[in-house]
Order: structure tokens, then C-alpha cells, then sequence
């Protein structure tokens, strides 16, 4: 999970895999995606209550940002 | 052990000490600050990782490696805050919410394009992206995030 001058040093990038392209956004858009609440409540004192690694229902968030950007489908979640 | 209350403590103590110091307290510290043995300490901030999300120790040591979304070993991902560098992003992506744990402070990531060997900078306050240089610089994650194995630490990178 990396951050490149432009898409285009992404995708000449020697370690490019062609199937993550879905996966190239702005800055922002990611900063904003990066704002869900799994990784912005990390100082709540009840924050690993929220966390269950059998359900990923504390992704849910980040899933539905995603969306916001029209990312969805099998690369991000089954 | 499950998320008892002292593993939630250690969790926040490990994120502070990062916040205040640029690294992870070492479990010997946790057991200083906290009045328990070491071995307690460490099975504590072990659990903790275990529970969090993107935290977890150097494979076959008792040394934190990352505690997201902060690394204990540098990365390409510099962060200054309040225009200190002394902290190192998991990964760029992670990097981006670095802001979201030091509230009201002005965070700077200076991410190295792994294309080209120059500077990706975004500066953020609270969550908001003041300027990114260049502006067309994306963010990108090569491996899909449904293929994540969330008992490991390659799920993050």
C-alpha cells in the first residue's frame, strides 16, 4: 500500500500488478477512505471492543467509503 | 487472553508511547509503567496486537514491529508531526491516518515514490488534506484486500 507521484509511476512501477488497478485513487479520496472508523477511533478506550477478526463487521466503514468512489466487487471484499 | 482490560490499556499505552516517541515501548517498559512482571507485560501487549488491527511483532521475537498506523522500523513512509520527523508510516495508505491520533497537530507524510525514488508530501490537520505535492499523486494497493490473511502481517503491506 503505497503512494506514487501519479498513476502513471503506479502502474511502471517494476512491482505492478495490472489486476490491483481498481485500487489506484487520488490522495484525497484515499485520505478520506483512510478516515473510517477502524483506523480514526483508534484512542477510544473502547476501540478493540469494535474489533472482531471473524465478522470484519469493523471494516464496514471503510467498505461503504470505498463504494463512495465506486469501489467494490471481489478485490476488496468476498 | 481476550480484550481484558488491561490488553485495551496496553493497546493505548504502546499507541502513545509511539505518539510521544516515534517507537513502541518495549514490554519491559509496559511493565514498569504498568506495576506487572515482564512475562505479564509482554502476554499483555501480545494480546493486544493480536486484537487490534494492522499490530503485530517481529516474526519469532518479542519486539513490536508495527502498531498501525505507526512502523517500529523505518519505512519509505516518513512522518513528521508538528514538523518533527521521528515517526515512519505502516504504509502509505496507513500513513494517510496517522492524523486521526494526533488530533489538532499538523501532520506531514513524505512517502518515497517506489517508481521513482522522489517525494510523494501530504499534509493534513484533523483528517483534512491541506496540500499534496504532486497533485496528482494517487495511492495505491497492489494486492487485493479481500485476499488479506488477518492473521498476518502481509494482509497490511
Amino acid at each position: 500500500m503505497n503512494l506514487f507521484r501519479s498513476e502513471e509511476h503506479a502502474t511502471t512501477w517494476s512491482s505492478y500488478k495490472p489486476d490491483s488497478h481498481q485500487s489506484i485513487m487520488p490522495i484525497a479520496d484515499w485520505a478520506y477512505v483512510m478516515g473510517a472508523a477502524v483506523f480514526s477511533r483508534r484512542l477510544e478506550a473502547d476501540y478493540l471492543d469494535h474489533i472482531n477478526h471473524d465478522t470484519l463487521e469493523h471494516l464496514d466503514d471503510f467498505f461503504e467509503r470505498l463504494a463512495d468512489f465506486g469501489r467494490s466487487g471481489g478485490f476488496w471484499k468476498d | 487472553m481476550g480484550v481484558t482490560a488491561e490488553v485495551k490499556r496496553a493497546y493505548l499505552d504502546t499507541m502513545f508511547h509511539f505518539v510521544d516517541t516515534g517507537r513502541a515501548p518495549h514490554y519491559t517498559e509496559l511493565s514498569r509503567s504498568t506495576g506487572v512482571s515482564p512475562d505479564e507485560a509482554l502476554e499483555i501487549q501480545k494480546a493486544a496486537a493480536d486484537a487490534g488491527v494492522g499490530s503485530w511483532f517481529l516474526e519469532g521475537t518479542d519486539l513490536v514491529e508495527c502498531w498501525a498506523p505507526f512502523s517500529n522500523i523505518p519505512t519509505n513512509d516518513f512522518v513528521s508531526i508538528d514538523g518533527s520527523q521521528r515517526w515512519y508510516g505502516q504504509c502509505g495508505l496507513e500513513a494517510l491516518a496517522v492524523t486521526w491520533v494526533v488530533p489538532d497537530r499538523e501532520v506531514r507524510v513524505e512517502s518515497t515514490c517506489l517508481d521513482c525514488g522522489d517525494v510523494v508530501t501530504v499534509v493534513q490537520l484533523n483528517g483534512e488534506v491541506l496540500t499534496v505535492d504532486p497533485p496528482e499523486a494517487v495511492g495505491h494497493m497492489n494486492e487485493p484486500f479481500s485476499s488479506a490473511d488477518w492473521s498476518t502481517k502481509a494482509s497490511f503491506i
